[in-house]
């Protein structure tokens, strides 16, 4: 099996945006590798022309009738926000636009 | 030829645009809070549309439905069952750290929209490939604080998040700025067309994305193309060809230097007219598309897809190609027609109540259009019926009145309402039809000027029109000038 | 003898002294109370208590009653959820440090309609974070411990709610299961847990852990008292997109603990796993042949791709969960690190600060398996396998009305023992992973003990069959007394 390596496992940090301590990568490696290792298991079955299974209920999408309801009122939007001010959310500066 | 020498025309520009509509529902995608714009922020959540632990999406059907009336307008095929996926990405305006959208089996794809560009008066028509129409949502929104020097924080207002959006992905079929302008114009229009949108551009409820990438003209055609850069966030026409214009020349510069293009997502500053880059695109923009368990498959029955498409309104290119041969008018005409459908439907009532289009047409091109610019203003501002325009054009031809007198009415009719009988009553502007009045307005004038009449029978015609004039600013303009005419010829007979 | 040395009864005991009128609501949820507050120290099954409101919700049943407008069988019975429940008003922790200080503004479809019930919401249960294990090690407030021995797991991850069950705290409880999370904690304690068809209870509130997997489910002492919680709960929820419209009768009064003509298939795969305890397999073929005595019969089935149940469940549990989690990021509610200066420092230092070891693992395969290049290797290759083990039910199922065997391959092991190697203590899930990768319903009730600790036996039934599974469970209570048996008391 593929061995990951500390780069990669930076990497995937990076895109969970969890930030590793130095001393946490190795048995991070360790732990992905095993975790890995068992599960490649799976390769040994044939699965070609399988139908994968995203969802196990067989029905559609239920729709809702667009009908607009209630919303919280700003304050309890707020209630639990770590930092907000008048009427928003605050965060560290936003610095490019997305799409 | 070196790559460092090219010559600047040596290349051909590929244009690809990513539009995103918001759909015009009353309630978000996957919540029941109501799409609103220019409210207080995070007036407009809940548990869902602020992504609370354990909260979940339910989407909307008229948003599916709506999505769906895009893809038959715009000739895609319909996926009766398509799929909504999540697209991961940290953003501290996305709550959920994903958004919904649709990835590889979207509602809507291979579709098309034809679009017609004008060079020196030639109008050519050219069909730009859509790839894909998929529906998703759309995020908040980041207040910037303008103006406070060095604020190191940012505003987030939710009221936007989860606001359903269709993203309409055209095919690198666009080769001009200019096309790049007839494209999203056409767009805009057969969005408006069918309602699915009020694609107001200020509110950013039809914004657009242009790719953009030059290739050396000998590779015209081929499947091989240039690195290219995206231009966001483009919100208005003129932006879009500007934006294209400057990073055209951008990239040229850049190609001509023997420089390479690197694939990068700019912002256009449209006061320095300059594109400028935000970011390089690396690899680690890594959106690890799954298929969102929350939400089931979306399915839209063939007999669903029926009802949508008999109930399609008639589509621009449709209605001027109609308006051409149902009531003959140029090509120029019926395209300004169409312009809107407001427009065009008041133009055919107008017809139908009038009988003669041409006149109808000449009157809205000529009076009303005129009208509207001038007050800055929309058809349906105006307190004017299509049937009031049409007897005010009868009026006029039945010589009730004349058209300057038309005319001075007619801005109070659009702005006010009225009945065009009653302030032709009112201001008194009836022609003068008591010939007792004319016959001696124009004896006064011929006396006045005693050498007119051995003036015009010597060949001087304009002495004519003077006197036409003269009468005509004794009666107030209330005479036919065709009648005035008749009566000064016949007095120089006498 | 102290208020709350008693343990208190099964919903129907309470429920009829009720109606008898020899107790009221509020004196249950005080003996409710005062039991916690002796026992759970020792425990630590419950991360929250609602004394006052408990209280204030007994007394308004109590109202009820009087007039004679009780609202339904667990109309003043005392429940306890687990905490990745939301409840308006209420805390809402996922036994995770990334939460501290939220404060839930709405209701979870199924706790509302307990209160809708006029269920007494007791408090807030203790769990692995997020879910995320089998053995409530992973709270960030600390383990929960099992009654029967204080030095080994209660399982989980709904261990809190079924210690608080086992340990007579309360008679009902809520768990969700995404592999097995109540009933792994229901063998572990000898308490009766059920997991419900995928879509039967809506996941509307529930903290998301594995979408395509969670389900919420009951835990109690009887079966009986399982199935009259299911009613309440169950049901089309139109918040809910994967909720599925069919309503649920169980039809409990008319059981009678006859199983005439009901085929019970074994699966060959499950007896022969190589971590299987002999004593425990020796107690689930006891267990069987006591349901032959009552008129089924046995045969023996095949589900061929068990042995990779395990694989395809880290596979999908973990993929959906790096999703899942994504939405604490320090924005709108819960733990913003102090670090916070910039986003990408608020994002990281946030999220990294708040999980636990075992979610930040989870995390990171999920991620790893989603991302460019590995899709289809692992992410897309699980769901196939997904397919397969699904179709391996649907063939068993036409040779079987339901399935029997362990619930987990051995008794609860020893606290402390399992954390170092995650994959180890993965394998504790092997036979109740695959109930959620089908989607289908799993019960696990009490049948017998071994070293001194409760065995389980997992009855596995067709999708939105719960009315067999339960309808044999109970015929199996009416048989034994296992679900009888309590935990020695001793005072801290």
């Amino acid at each position: 099996m593929a061995r990951i390596t500390p780069e990669e496992i930076k990497q995937i940090a990076a895109l969970a945006r969890l930030s590793l301590a130095p001393e946490e990568v190795v048995p991070l490696c360790r732990d992905l590798d095993s975790m890995l290792d068992y599960v490649g298991l799976l390769a040994e079955i044939d699965t070609r022309d399988i139908e994968p299974t995203a969802q196990i209920v067989p029905a559609a999408s239920m729709l809702r009738v667009d009908k607009a309801g209630a919303s919280f009122n700003t304050a309890l939007a707020l209630a639990n926000a770590p930092a907000s001010e008048g009427a928003a959310f605050l965060v560290p500066k936003v610095i490019e636009e997305e799409g | 030829m070196t790559r460092s020498n090219v010559a600047a025309n040596a290349f051909e520009v590929v244009i690809g645009l990513e539009v995103h509509v918001h759909l015009k529902t009353e309630s978000k995608m996957f919540c029941s809070c109501a799409v609103c714009y220019g409210e207080s922020p995070n007036t407009r959540t809940c548990p869902t549309c602020l992504a609370l632990p354990g909260a979940l999406p339910v989407m909307n059907a008229h948003a599916v439905e709506l999505a769906v009336r895009a893809g038959l307008a715009l000739g895609c095929e319909v996926r009766e069952r398509s799929v909504m996926a999540r697209k991961n990405y940290f953003y501290p305006d996305l709550p959920k750290g994903y958004q919904i959208s649709q990835y590889d089996q979207p509602l809507n794809a291979r579709g098309f929209l034809e679009i017609s560009v004008e060079d020196e008066g030639v109008w050519t028509t050219k069909k730009v490939g859509i790839t894909r129409i998929h529906l998703e949502e759309d995020a908040g929104k980041s207040i910037h604080e303008d103006g406070v020097a060095g604020a190191d924080v940012s505003h987030m207002d939710l009221n936007r998040s989860g606001v359903p959006l269709i993203e309409i992905v055209s095919e690198p079929d666009l080769r001009s700025a200019k096309e790049a302008g007839a494209y999203l114009r056409a767009l805009h229009d057969v969005i408006c067309y069918i309602g699915v949108s009020d694609a107001d551009m200020e509110k950013g409820q039809f914004r657009c994305d242009a790719n953009v990438s030059l290739r050396l003209l000998e590779k015209a055609g081929s499947d091989e193309f240039g690195t290219r850069t995206e231009i966001k966030n483009l919100n208005s026409f003129r932006f879009v060809e500007e934006a294209i214009q400057a990073e055209v020349k951008r990239q040229k510069k850049i190609l001509e230097q023997g420089g390479a293009i690197v694939q990068a997502t700019l912002a256009f500053d449209r006061h320095a007219k300059q594109t400028r880059v935000l970011r390089i695109k690396e690899n680690a923009h890594d959106y690890r598309y799954f298929p969102d368990p929350d939400l089931l498959p979306v399915a839209v029955d063939t007999m669903q897809i029926a009802r949508i498409r008999a109930a399609l309104p008639e589509l621009p290119t449709q209605k001027r190609e109609r308006f051409q041969t149902q009531y003959g008018l140029s090509e120029y005409d019926a395209r300004l027609l169409t312009a809107s459908r407001e427009l065009a439907d008041f133009f055919e009532a107008a017809t139908k109540e009038h009988g003669k289009a041409k006149s109808v047409a000449n009157w809205i091109l000529r009076d009303l259009l005129k009208l509207l610019k001038q007050h800055e203003t929309d058809l349906v501002n105006l307190a004017l019926s299509a049937a009031t325009f049409a007897r005010l054009i009868q009026l006029v031809e039945a010589g009730k009145i004349t058209p300057k007198s038309a005319q001075e009415i007619l801005p109070e009719l659009a702005m006010r309402g009225g009945e065009p009988e009653t302030l032709v009553a009112a201001r008194g502007l009836e022609v003068v039809q008591d010939t007792g009045v004319l016959e001696s307005a124009a004896a006064e004038v011929i006396a006045a000027n005693p050498d007119a009449k051995e003036r015009y029978l010597a060949g001087e015609e304009k002495v004519l029109n003077f006197l036409m004039g003269q009468v005509m600013k004794r009666t107030q303009g209330k005479a036919s000038p065709a009648q005035v005419r008749e009566f000064l010829i016949q007095k120089f007979k006498e | 003898m102290a208020a709350g040395s008693i343990p208190l009864g099964t919903c129907a005991e309470l429920r009829r002294a009720l109606d008898t009128g020899s107790v009221s609501a509020v004196q249950i949820v005080e003996t409710a109370l005062a039991r916690a507050r002796t026992l759970d120290p020792m425990f630590h099954a419950f991360l929250g208590m609602r004394e006052e409101r408990a209280l204030e919700q007994a007394a308004a049943a109590d109202a009820r009653r009087l007039r004679k407008e009780v609202l339904s069988p667990l109309d003043g019975i005392p429940i306890a959820i687990k905490d990745n429940l939301a409840h308006a008003g209420e805390p809402t922790t996922c036994a995770s440090r990334i939460l501290s200080g939220y404060v839930s503004p709405y209701t979870a479809t199924a706790v509302a309609r307990l209160e809708a019930a006029g269920a007494v919401i007791l408090g807030r249960t203790n769990l692995d974070e997020f879910a995320m294990g089998s053995s409530t090690e992973n709270s960030a407030f600390g383990p929960t411990r099992n009654p029967w021995d204080r030095t080994r797991i209660a399982g989980g991850s709904s261990g809190g709610s079924a210690v608080a069950v086992a340990a007579g705290i309360v008679p009902v409880a809520l768990g969700s299961d995404t592999g097995g999370s109540i009933r792994q904690p229901a063998a572990c304690t000898g308490v009766v847990g059920l997991k419900p068809t995928y879509g039967r209870v809506s996941r509307y509130g529930l903290v998301a852990f594995a979408s395509s997997l969670d389900q919420i489910g009951p835990f109690g002492r009887s079966v009986a008292d399982c199935a009259t919680v299911l009613e309440v709960i169950a049901g089309h929820d139109p918040k809910d997109a994967t909720s599925l419209p069919e309503s649920t009768t169980l039809s409990c009064d008319k059981w009678n603990g006859d199983v005439t003509g009901i085929v019970i298939g074994l699966p060959k795969e499950f007896f022969c796993t190589s971590g299987l305890d002999p004593a425990v397999r020796d107690r689930v073929h006891e267990a069987v042949a006591h349901l032959e005595k009552r008129g089924a019969s046995v045969r023996e089935v095949s589900l061929p791709h068990t042995k990779y149940a395990i694989a395809t469940y880290y596979l999908i549990a973990t993929a959906e969960a790096s999703s899942n989690l994504a939405r604490f990021d320090g924005v709108r509610y819960g733990h913003r690190s102090a670090e916070a200066h910039d986003l990408d420092t608020m994002y990281q230092a946030t999220r990294s600060e708040g999980f636990g070891a075992e979610v930040k693992r989870r995390i990171m395969l999920g991620t790893y398996v989603l991302s460019a290049g590995y899709y289809d290797a692992y992410y897309r290759k699980a769901q196939q396998v997904r397919t397969l083990l699904r179709r391996d039910f649907d063939q068993a199922f036409t040779q079987c009305d339901l399935i029997a065997g362990p619930t987990m391959p051995e008794v609860a092991f020893a606290m402390g023992t399992r954390t170092a190697d995650p994959v180890t203590m993965y394998l504790s899930d092997v036979y109740t992973v695959s109930a959620n990768l089908a989607g289908i319903p799993g019960l696990s009730l009490p049948c017998g003990f071994h070293d001194g600790m409760p065995v389980g036996l997992q009855l596995l039934g067709k999708p939105l069959d719960e009315s067999t599974l339960l309808r044999v469970g109970d015929a199996y209570q009416r048989e034994t007394d296992w679900h009888l048996r309590r935990p020695p008391e001793r005072t801290a």
